[in-house]
């Protein structure tokens, strides 16, 4: 017994020391995050101030991760505005509101991360993961519509000038050298497209862009219940013969919230707490079972 | 029910999650292993990302093995000195390992290392103590002091500082508990593991402990080395996600329930043989998906 009571103390005051150290290395680490991370990257906003030729907004503007989160839809609604000069015919047959020919794409995009992709192989027999690649700010959501009077129009290097679908990413390796090797950096590049589309990242099912009259126009997005929370980008362009007319930009957030929220804000905030929380809850629920054990007996 | 990590930023399915943690809690009050081989893979299969599977895993196990630490000591089946040398090896152990797990990092050898020990460590294990559960099954021995090999005694008596550990009954060198707490150490932080399943069986055959000291023994040496890895875990690199962890802790107390229960009907070498075949399936289930060719040969990992 005391033999035991000497070795608790001895692992105390282990605890004690470690903690003490953990607590110094914290605050260091702390008084060095301080610095504001950059702000989310919200792209070209080109047409926002030079016209207003789209009116549109997102609903809902936040959505909230639960614990039960099932995914979301988000809906994207708008209106084309008659251009200056056009006169008060809004629906002529050439205008670019018509809905038989206006030509608009919308694309969502979720925040981005470094994304790394691990190829297996075989080694001596065994299938180990063997190579890999780092691609930067990838999006870890992307989705886009095309309205069908843009469908014809859209060819791949269409898309790719005006940074829609898949193509248009740009995909960049993290590591500047993995992008010398062309043939490697697109097996590594397809890899990412294929799992990303597989996982629903990159969710592109061929959604449409409807239009309810008067220029009016709306598409719904669907969310998977794998998207992480951060501030996701709603762009609009509005294209005439193939050449960008007016595009503008929204932004909507998905935050966790309530209890998960908070979890979260202490796990990167207050990580001593969060840590002192860990070892609480694990301390409770083991003597927690050894109380039921005791009582089973 | 599915349910959202907060800080893995994922789903899972709660049914699943728990009735891991029960297997965890059961093996851990039955076999005195902390269930790190069967509960890290496989959170890994679920999804889970590696890191955080294995960071999630070293708080699950501070409750597991501190009730099956009370547990045993209550029942006086703890053998703290002995632990306590152990000790002196593990943490010396875990802090090589980490010298050897960067080494492996920097040379590029690191996957195919722990894959190899994986399956070497759990098909050794497990082959030789089938091999003489199944022995002492059919020849009836009881005593399970007859378990520790005339080799393991003759090396271990020529080594210096003896030290009498009363509560084992035995009189050895302190190196060879220190030596064998120093490869679970090693375990702990190249493999990511509390190292249970090797600790066990090199107590009973290497130092010749009594079968009933052994679980508390080495889940009292798990439950001081799992604490340092947690913190060190939640503290480096953020990799803890605490309602993970819950859910593994409430499904490991109902299956600690079920262990204490069953512990009285499995006893000695028939434990050891299911364990034996609990480890040799596993090291079948790593082997296959090391050899046989996946159907996907890429994987995506998200850096946040």
């Amino acid at each position: 017994m005391r033999n035991m009571l000497l070795t608790l103390s001895l692992y105390l005051g282990i605890y004690l020391g470690v903690t003490l150290a953990i607590c110094v290395v914290d605050v260091v680490s702390l008084s060095a995050m301080a610095a504001p991370s950059s702000p989310h990257q919200t792209g070209p906003q080109a047409g926002q101030q030079a016209e207003q030729a789209i009116i549109f907004d997102v609903a809902p503007k936040n959505i909230n991760i639960s614990a039960d989160f099932e995914g979301a839809v988000v809906t994207v609604f708008g209106t084309i505005l008659p251009q200056k000069g056009e006169g008060k015919t809004t629906h002529g047959p050439d205008t670019p509101n018509n809905p038989y020919t206006a030509q608009l794409a919308i694309s969502v995009r979720g925040p981005q991360s470094r994304v790394i992709i691990r190829e297996r192989s075989s080694v001596a027999g065994m299938w180990l993961p063997h190579d890999w690649m780092a691609f930067k700010d990838i999006p870890l959501y992307y989705d886009y519509a095309l309205s069908s009077a843009l469908q014809p129009q859209a060819n791949a290097e269409f898309l790719r000038q005006n940074h829609i679908g898949l193509n248009g990413l740009e995909l960049g390796a993290d590591d500047a050298d993995d992008a010398e090797d062309a043939i490697r950096f697109h097996k590594f590049e397809n890899s990412l497209m294929r799992l990303a589309q597989k996982g629903g990242m990159f969710p592109y099912g061929g959604r449409e862009i409807s239009f309810l009259g008067n220029g009016l126009f709306r598409a719904d997005f669907t969310l998977p219940n794998t998207i992480p929370s951060g501030d996701y980008q709603v762009r609009v362009s509005l294209f005439q013969d193939r050449s960008l007319m007016a595009e503008r930009s929204e932004i909507f957030a998905v935050r966790q919230t309530g209890f998960l929220a908070a979890i979260n804000e202490a796990a990167h905030r207050h990580v001593m707490l969060y840590a002192a929380a860990g070892f609480a809850i694990a301390v409770l629920m083991g003597l927690l079972s050894a109380y039921l054990s005791r009582h089973r007996r | 029910m599915d349910i959202y990590l907060p800080v893995a930023e994922m789903t899972v399915s709660l049914e699943v999650i728990v009735t891991l943690g029960a297997s965890v809690g059961f093996l851990s009050t039955l076999f005195g292993v902390g269930g790190g081989f069967l509960a890290t893979p496989f959170l890994i299969f679920l999804g889970v990302p590696a890191s955080f599977a294995v960071g999630t895993q070293a708080v699950q196990l501070i409750s597991t093995s501190l009730a099956a630490t009370i547990h045993q000591a209550r029942k006086g089946q703890v053998d703290f000195k002995m632990g306590s040398a152990m000790l002196c090896g593990s943490l010396v152990g875990t802090l090589c390992g980490i010298l050897i797990f960067r080494l492996l990092q920097y040379t590029g050898h690191i996957d195919v290392t722990i894959n190899i020990l994986y399956i070497l460590l759990l098909g050794s294990v497990g082959g030789l103590m089938a091999f003489e559960s199944v022995k002492s099954v059919l020849h009836r021995r009881v005593t399970v002091e007859a378990a520790r090999s005339k080799f393991w005694s003759h090396v271990t008596n020529g080594l210096p500082y003896v030290v009498y550990f009363p509560k084992s009954g035995l009189s050895m060198s302190l190196m060879a508990p220190i030596f064998i707490g120093f490869l679970g150490g090693l375990m702990v932080s190249i493999m990511g593991i509390g190292g249970g399943f090797v600790m066990v069986p090199a107590m009973i055959y290497i130092l010749g402990m009594p079968g009933n000291l052994v679980n508390g023994t080495s889940m009292f040496q798990i439950l001081i080395t799992t604490t340092l890895s947690a913190f060190l875990h939640i503290l480096s690199n953020n990799t803890v996600d605490l309602l993970l962890a819950f859910l593994l802790m409430l499904g490991s107390l109902l299956g600690a329930q079920i262990g204490v229960k069953v512990t009285k009907y499995v006893k000695g070498a028939w434990a050891r043989l299911s364990l034996a075949l609990l480890l040799l399936s596993v090291c079948g289930m790593l082997w296959q998906s090391l050899f046989i060719e996946p159907k996907e040969h890429f994987k995506i990992e998200v850096a946040r």
